[in-house]
């Protein structure tokens, strides 16, 4: 590779993104822009809708992107995210007087304070996700109904044979094992 | 400003997602200028958010292990699945592509390629080692590299001993309409009488157009040349060709050389071909699966309506402008006009299917389950009698038959409806040999080939050919009863959906069992035939055989009856080839006359008046 030639398939420094480029930067940070959007949304369904739109809303504005940074994609993933915010936005205005929802302002510093930490967030789902899988199987297999299927939190207990209450406690349990999981590798990794 | 126990609560419905309004509205107020409560508010979005890529992955991963071992393919290597970063989802839908976005394959490739770099980039590296392992054997067990053209020649001479093919007893799946220009593949026609297929069976046409209906619900028709596997009630493999798919409300899994395509009740076309597979969904939507992605739970596209998609034989997929040419058909079955010029209904299309307005080819009920898609008449390697548990089965699935059963031995009281009329039979062995069937006559029925295949289905050597003579002969087809069984039809049903009285139902009735011995010679045996109306014996033909011919049966009905109990024995306590069959069963239907309700009338005349259509209970 002739000396100051950016890798195979990246951004070169002050050109813009070109589609390939787009499209590979979109699927290899879909699941932090989720995790953003989701962060912001109530009620969490309409991720997918609101995700879409903001790939579209990117895709037109793709020719907009300038960025110095090798490789592009921390800067890639905070003009992206702040794309997504008003996309979001723009979805509770329209559905406003439908549900009640976050502020304006709400989403705004929530968002702003997102974007400021877009790297410890990664490193946060990246370690959330080897703490889920360390887990116990029947841990496992709540997390799977409950956050895969979608199963009502009594019905999960209602199949297994515990009170409602019971659940949420276990449920409660598992979540506070990850949260000092996730904990202990941000802190052994210097981001705690 | 809130207490920290109820933020606390209020982050824990919030990670449960059963925040109530007034919790967002609490929420809200508690976030608001609290960077402390923002940064714990956005953990705890994380942490939701986390669990569900994550239940979602290993959920996809699950179904795809299930999908793999329907179709025979080897399961996906863990260790390679271990460093996926759990993004498995995309979502690409008509209405939100960009007019000039057309992802190439080497898009995504590129892209996937990326993906997995950052994956391993945060990987072991004996974890990295196993991966790429897994990698590479993926890709060659599931034909990712090969050509498409490749992959189908391979997929055909697999043997059916080589899939693992689970159930392979039951039936899963019926040929239900062909055109008459209909060529099978190979001169090969089904090999079931019935048309009904198993697990591994193959159904290929070269010229004309099938449909097929699975046991699960959904509906394929198939436009020639096309070739299509039959994996289990709610999945097939397409292996050339095109189809056109439908499955209400079911989770329909049609595997290609380099796709799977998930139907979760929608409508949608499938075509094979050397550039790859193309999906189009005509309603709904769909979820396409490139196999070369399918080991570690590679990413589910969705497909929604007016949108086309191909996965090439690199497995890549590209969204396409426009509908593949593919000569798709969307329906093929004919509405039966059961009243025809005649007015009436035929008893086989009754039997043929729950679409009670549509003529199929066959169609048959298990007298032991009430179901079509039971297990047929002989198992893998042995005859099969039915023994019934003598009980009354109800077939909720076909509102127009009541229901089934096969007789008590003993000669004890039996109920023959869901009303619980009681009838007395006569002493019978208790079992009976295979399902009430009923099948229209059809040019597939001139092929001699077809007329000698189903032996293995323990007819009677004689039988069979006896059948096909007469179905020749037959205006609309024949019914099938082989002694012991007994079928209970639903005339109120029949005439809340006709808006007519059922007045008369006629029919020919032959007993054609017959088998032959070492020598050759024909040997026939007796049967017995009765017709009950709402639990009273209307008619009855006793100890006939092949010889004794045909007679004709009329029983009058009035608009009050409620059921027709069709009820065949074996007359001498062997029920060895006692096919009782009844050549054009009909329903004469009569218009109602019309109805001067009284004042004070009562709801059932009202509703009549009113043309409304009265679910009557069961």
């Amino acid at each position: 590779m002739p000396k100051g030639e950016p890798p195979e398939g990246r951004h070169r420094p002050e050109e813009h993104l070109d589609p390939e480029t787009f499209v590979s930067l979109v699927v290899t940070h879909e699941t932090r822009v989720r995790a953003f959007i989701a962060s912001l949304m109530l009620p969490a369904s309409d991720v997918d809708d609101v995700f879409q739109t903001a790939c579209m809303a990117a895709f037109r504005k793709m020719h907009d992107f300038r960025c110095t940074d090798q490789p592009p994609d921390e800067a890639f993933v905070r003009w992206f995210c702040t794309i997504a915010k008003f996309e979001v936005l723009l979805y509770y205005r329209k559905r406003r007087s439908a549900k009640v929802t976050f502020s304006t302002e709400v989403v705004e510093e929530i968002a702003e304070l997102q974007i400021n930490s877009l790297d410890r967030l990664n490193y946060r789902l990246e370690a959330l996700r080897a703490c889920i899988d360390a887990l116990g199987d029947k841990e496992k297999m709540l997390i799977r109904m409950r956050y895969g299927n979608g199963i009502p939190v009594a019905d999960i207990a209602e199949r297994i044979g515990l009170s409602a209450n019971g659940m949420y406690k276990a449920l409660e349990r598992v979540r506070a094992r990850l949260l000092s999981c996730v904990k202990a590798k941000l802190r052994a990794e210097g981001l705690g | 400003m809130a207490e920290r126990s109820t933020i606390k609560a209020l982050l824990m419905r919030f990670v449960d997602d059963e925040l109530s309004e007034a919790d967002v509205v609490a929420l809200n107020e508690a976030l608001a200028g609290d960077e402390a409560v923002q940064q714990e508010y956005v953990d705890a979005a994380y942490l939701r958010e986390g669990m569900r890529r994550w239940a979602h992955s290993r959920g996809a991963a699950d179904e795809w292990q299930v999908i793999r071992s329907a179709v025979g393919i080897g399961p996906p290597d863990e260790a390679s699945s271990a460093g996926s970063d759990g993004s498995e989802w995309s979502v690409v839908a008509a209405n939100s592509m960009p007019s000039d976005a057309r992802y190439s394959p080497v898009d995504l490739r590129a892209a996937r390629q990326r993906k997995n770099r950052v994956a391993i980039a945060t990987t072991a590296a004996a974890v990295l080692i196993l991966a790429i392992g897994g990698w590479y054997y993926r890709l060659s067990a599931t034909g990712g590299f090969v050509a498409a053209g490749d992959a189908y020649a391979g997929d055909l001479t697999k043997s059916e001993e080589d899939l693992a093919l689970s159930d392979s007893d039951s039936v899963v799946a019926r040929l239900t309409a062909a055109t008459p220009d209909v060529r099978w593949s190979g001169g090969k026609v089904p090999s079931d009488f019935l048309m009904r297929f198993r697990p591994g069976d193959i159904l290929g046409i070269e010229s004309g157009i099938a449909q097929v209906e699975f046991s699960g619900g959904a509906n394929l028709v198939l436009c020639s040349p096309a070739s299509v596997q039959f994996t289990g009630g709610t999945s097939a493999r397409l292996m050339r060709g095109c189809v056109t798919g439908r499955a209400d409300g079911a989770n329909f899994v049609l595997v290609t050389p380099t796709a799977t395509v998930v139907d979760i009740g929608t409508e949608f076309g499938v075509g094979v071909g050397p550039s790859g597979t193309d999906v189009t969904v005509f309603e709904g939507e769909i979820h396409v699966h490139s196999l070369k992605d399918s080991g570690d739970g590679g990413p589910m596209r969705r497909v929604r309506e007016g949108m086309s998609m191909r996965i090439d034989s690199n497995g890549s997929p590209t969204v396409l402008r426009g509908q593949p040419d593919y000569p798709y058909r969307r329906d093929l079955l004919q509405p039966a006009d059961p009243r025809g010029a005649e007015g009436t209904v035929s008893l086989l299309d009754l039997v043929g299917g729950n679409d009670y307005f549509r003529a199929r080819i066959a169609g048959s009920i298990d007298p032991r389950t009430g179901y079509w898609g039971s297990p047929p008449w002989v198992g893998p390697d042995r005859q099969r009698a039915l023994r019934g548990d003598t009980q009354f089965t109800a077939t909720p699935w076909n509102p127009m038959v009541d229901g089934v059963f096969i007789p008590r031995a003993n000669a004890r009281e039996m109920q023959i409806d869901s009303d619980g009329h009681m009838v007395h039979l006569p002493p019978n062995n208790g079992t009976s040999w295979g399902p009430i069937w009923a099948r229209r006559s059809s040019e597939i029925d001139r092929d001699n080939e077809f007329r000698t295949a189903n032996r293995r289905d323990l007819w009677g050597s004689g039988t069979l050919e006896a059948v096909h003579r007469r179905l020749l002969d037959a205006k609309d087809g024949v019914l099938g009863l082989h002694a012991n069984v007994g079928i209970t039809f639903d005339l109120g049903s029949i005439s809340d959906a006709q808006r007519a009285d059922v007045v008369e139902f006629c029919a020919l009735l032959h007993n054609l069992g017959a088998v032959s011995d070492e020598e050759g010679v024909l040997e026939q045996s007796v049967a017995d035939l009765r017709v009950f109306v709402d639990g009273k014996l209307k008619y009855s033909r006793l100890d006939f055989n092949a010889d004794d011919g045909e007679a004709s049966i009329v029983v009058q009905l009035s608009p009050s009856n409620r059921f027709l109990t069709l009820v065949a024995t074996d007359s001498d306590g062997d029920p060895k080839v006692d096919h009782v069959v009844l050549v054009d069963p009909v329903l004469r239907l009569q218009d109602k006359p019309p109805l001067a309700c009284q004042p004070g009338t009562d709801g059932l005349c009202l509703a009549r008046l009113l043309d409304l259509s009265l679910v009557r209970s069961r």
